[in-house]
């Protein structure tokens, strides 16, 4: 059957690589490959550490070696002149080009002197409501077993800078509960609204923006720092030899909750230790 | 034929020129797909809460649309070697079985899609489905294009005539189960 090809185009590789025997060969390759690409990842969740690797090695390698597998015996491109191996280079050349240039930004969420609300709040929001998911049931537990309602949990609408905590302030019994609560909630208010622009995540502050670490003085009591979230600050405050003058915006439509969550977090965290304010 | 285009004629590189067009083709869609993979793998990288949504998408649908793909993509290279032998009526069965393959995609797409949308994962849900819903959909779209053509091409071959063209699409078609060889991975295995 071989010796019988028409060669229509000049193509000048030999006759067994364009039988069909040798092309059911090859598909039968690729669907042994298939059936690893999805029972390797099925097996790697139970596997612990090295499942990430079993699974980043039978779903992301085979597919490089199914499509291997394509590209030269379906598409014949290594039997191909050599330009049009060259013309798909080159596209994939810009796309890595593409990705070289623009995942250092998409990648980091913090920069020198940018920070990624929008980026970070989605990934609270998501996280939160994932953990809601789960408190309320978790029908899509570990097993994927439905409840008789059959009620899918929908996903989140998005919403601006909102943070969907897990659990209620009020469903806190002990001190210690109350105070986790505070800290978390405050966390994802502040890295989510403008708070964290300024001040930076670590607290430090810069440029014009003072720090919040070790400012104990100018942060008071609870209500003093309170009032500030709440009221913002036009007075120049100096620390050290710096003179601070660019105001602070006020924030009038917080929520209780919310002004105690993060007036706990700036005031527990980064080595700062002056104390929870309860809603 | 009195008449040929000057694609199938003539040839500067050494290889029709219809069929280096194609590889352009294809090069360019290189840079179409990877204009969304790339993206989605920056961002799926920086948002560990995506692998709290691609936990939905479903296995079964993606593994049965592979192995429908890979199958259509034996349809069409047994096509190019029909076509090969100068036999074009044969050529035209294989292709028409890759339309079939192109419809079986599209239907469980259809399915999957249907199922998913009615559980609130839309487009709009966040940016996993987003990416999820415009990458699958121009694959998709691909396919509808690629299905198409063949329609064209099998018509011609049964007819003996254009045979090249029945390893043109099928370069085409080949190239659209590579994107989804990779997208069944990005969407549906990474957990």
């Amino acid at each position: 059957m071989a010796q019988s090809h028409a060669h229509t185009d000049g193509h000048d590789h030999d006759h067994d690589a364009h039988s069909p025997r040798h092309y059911v060969k090859v598909y039968v390759g690729l669907l042994v490959l298939l059936a690893v690409s999805i029972v390797g990842p099925e097996v790697s969740s139970h596997m612990g550490a090295a499942g990430l690797y079993v699974m980043l090695i039978t779903a992301f390698g085979i597919a490089f070696v199914k499509a291997w597998l394509v590209i030269k015996h379906f598409m014949h491109l290594p039997a191909e002149k050599p330009i049009a191996g060259y013309i798909l280079l080159i596209c994939l050349m810009f796309l890595v080009l593409f990705f070289a240039g623009v995942a250092p930004d998409v990648h980091n969420h913090d920069g020198a002197n940018w920070t990624n609300l929008a980026a970070k709040a989605e990934i609270a929001r998501g996280m939160a409501a994932h953990e809601a998911e789960l408190a309320a049931g978790g029908e899509h537990g570990a097993h994927g077993e439905h409840t008789t309602t059959h009620e899918v949990p929908k996903p989140v609408v998005r919403e601006p800078a909102v943070v969907v905590a897990p659990k209620k302030f009020t469903d806190m019994k002990t001190d210690a509960e109350k105070k986790a609560w505070l800290m978390k909630r405050g966390e994802d208010v502040y890295v989510a609204t403008a708070c964290v622009t300024c001040h930076r995540t670590n607290g430090a502050g810069h440029a014009a923006f003072p720090p919040l670490v070790g400012q104990k003085d100018h942060m008071g009591d609870c209500a003093t720092t309170l009032g500030i979230i709440k009221g913002g600050m036009s007075a120049p405050i100096t620390i050290g030899d710096t003179v601070y003058t660019m105001p602070m915006p006020p924030t009038p439509n917080i929520s209780a909750e919310d002004a105690a969550a993060v007036a706990t977090y700036v005031r527990n965290s980064w080595g700062n230790d002056y104390g929870v304010c309860a809603p | 034929m009195a008449f040929r285009p000057i694609a199938t004629t003539r040839s500067v590189t050494g290889m029709p020129t219809g069929r280096l067009a194609i590889w352009w083709l294809l090069a360019s869609e290189i840079v179409i797909f990877g204009g969304v993979l790339v993206p989605y793998l920056m961002h799926r990288l920086a948002h560990p809460e995506w692998a709290n949504y691609s936990v939905h998408t479903n296995i079964i649908a993606g593994g049965t649309n592979t192995f429908i793909l890979l199958t259509s993509s034996l349809f069409a290279v047994l096509a190019h070697a029909a076509a090969e032998r100068g036999d074009g009526k044969l050529a035209a069965k294989w292709l028409i079985a890759t339309i079939f393959g192109a419809i079986a995609f599209l239907c469980v797409k259809t399915v999957e899609w249907s199922i998913e949308i009615s559980h609130g994962y839309t487009i709009t849900a966040n940016g996993f489905w987003a990416f999820y819903y415009t990458a699958a959909g121009i694959h998709a779209s691909h396919v509808i294009g690629g299905a198409i053509c063949m329609g064209f091409v099998a018509h011609a071959a049964w007819h003996g005539k254009e045979l090249q063209r029945v390893e043109f699409v099928g370069l085409y078609w080949h190239f659209v189960d590579l994107v989804w060889i990779f997208l069944f991975p990005l969407l549906y295995i990474a957990k």
